[in-house]
């Protein structure tokens, strides 16, 4: 408390204080004082020295620092990436499903009786000509045993059993298969029906077809509809290729190539099944 | 009867003390506002000269203690702040408290910390009173948590060096708190 009081201590104190005012004063006019620009130019060298020093450590921190920064951008853009590429192939298959959806829209305005059902290949027999196919539609979805199943070109076949969210379809190349059908050009009639010599090659034939019938190759076959039949009428069957006449019966055969290529069966993905339809009376 | 005055030598002594530590002034000045204050990654600049004013009070004297706080503070506002120069207050007032604290203690390092823990309360005090009251930032708990804490904590572990800085000093020349007790 000695200290208090002594010389030093009070001159100290009042020089501290008209310090403090006259530099608040100072800067409340805009101005600087002698003192305070004479202790800022000695001390510039400390300062630009002190300065420098702190730009090399915060560059030197930066590396650490950019490091965590970089690698979260990484991980983040990683990510971008990944919904960009996953979009991509949504795209893709979006597109691949627009294509062939256009396709049948030409069927369904072709047919507007047509109710469909759009189905996509989840499995195939292991053939040469893989001719049963799994669907991944069902009863649930309306789908029955008997329906046929088209693509956009044309008859495939129909369905020969159906489960709970999966039916089986038999293609229209089988032996099992038969269905009436005829020629647009000529109008000729006859019975489309698997072979098993010829479904190696994926093809079938039209039987008892009239020898007097105005038939020759490159002709379209449509199938006929009518009671009894698993299929609707006027739907491409496939074309002649080759008429020959079977002498014990008096009638000609055709040998007809489907619509659908089924070498080509394995990038088969979607089809439609024909839920329903006014049949004809 | 008139009084004669006698003219006041200076010694080679003083020459020094005001040569080292207004050299460890400037320097600690230009490291607060020039290197700590620009450190991107430094929650909180350290008050330097608070534990150099501690530490001399300390090791040399209450009254090289008390100047030593006066220019240091004139010196730290004059390089980092404007406006009101308040800090040369504040470090009269620490050189005064301590220096009362420490006329009973030995010039070691605890004693230094243990004279830096009033130092540092006042100067927690003093900057929640700058900040609230001449800045208006609010609310206190805030500012207390954000500014105030983070300023304690690092002058207390970056004053440690001070101790050191200043033992060298007051190597130099001879009148020193341990060599005034002998």
């Amino acid at each position: 408390m000695k200290f208090l009081k002594t010389k030093f201590f009070l001159i100290t104190a009042i020089a501290v204080v008209v310090l403090a005012v006259a530099t608040g004063v100072l800067a409340m006019i805009g101005g600087t004082g002698l003192l305070r620009s004479v202790a800022n130019t000695v001390a510039k060298p400390f300062v630009f020295c002190g300065s420098k020093v702190a730009d090399a450590v915060n560059g030197f921190s930066e590396v650490f620092a950019e490091h965590d920064r970089l690698a979260a951008e990484n991980e983040a853009l990683r990510d971008q990436l990944e919904s960009a590429e996953e979009r991509d192939r949504e795209i893709e298959l979006l597109r691949q499903e627009n294509a062939w959806l256009r396709d049948y829209l030409k069927i369904a305005e072709a047919h507007p009786e047509f109710t469909l059902v759009d189905a996509t290949v989840i499995a195939r027999e292991s053939d040469e000509y893989a001719t049963a196919l799994t669907l991944n539609r069902g009863s649930v979805h309306g789908v029955k045993t008997g329906m046929s199943v088209i693509t956009e070109r044309g008859v495939l076949g129909y369905v020969k059993e159906t489960g709970i969210d999966w039916c089986r379809v038999v293609s229209i190349i089988e032996t099992a298969t038969s269905v009436g059908a005829y020629t647009q050009r000529g109008g000729a009639i006859g019975v489309v029906e698997g072979d098993v010599a010829l479904r190696g090659d994926g093809r079938c034939r039209m039987t008892y077809i009239e020898a007097t019938a105005d038939i020759l190759p490159g002709d379209a076959v449509y199938t006929g509809g009518g009671s009894g039949s698993q299929y609707p009428n006027g739907l491409l069957i496939g074309k002649v290729i080759e008429v020959e006449a079977d002498e014990n019966s008096r009638t000609l055969t055709a040998l007809i190539e489907p619509a659908v290529d089924f070498s080509e069966v394995d990038s088969l993905t979607g089809v439609m099944v024909i839920s329903g339809y006014a049949k004809e009376k | 009867m008139r009084r004669r005055y006698r003219r006041r030598e200076i010694s080679p002594d003083l020459i020094k003390r005001i040569l080292l530590y207004g050299f460890l002034l400037l320097f600690l000045a230009a490291a607060e506002s020039a290197f700590f204050g620009r450190l991107k990654y430094l929650p909180a600049v350290p008050d330097l000269i608070l534990g150099a004013t501690v530490a001399v009070t300390l090791l040399d004297s209450q009254r090289a203690g008390a100047l030593v706080g006066a220019v240091g503070g004139f010196l730290s506002d004059a390089l980092g702040s404007v406006g009101l120069s308040l800090s040369p207050i504040l470090y009269l007032l620490v050189a005064l408290t301590v220096g009362s604290l420490a006329e009973k203690m030995m010039g070691r390092l605890p004693s230094f910390s243990l004279l830096m823990l009033p130092a540092l309360l006042f100067r927690g005090l003093f900057t929640l009173g700058q900040a609230t009251l001449l800045w208006g930032y609010s609310p206190i708990p805030t500012v207390l948590r954000q500014m105030v804490l983070p300023e304690m904590i690092w002058t207390a572990i970056l004053c440690l060096p001070m101790y050191g800085l200043v033992k060298l000093c007051t190597l130099a020349f001879r009148s020193g708190r341990d060599r005034a007790l002998r």
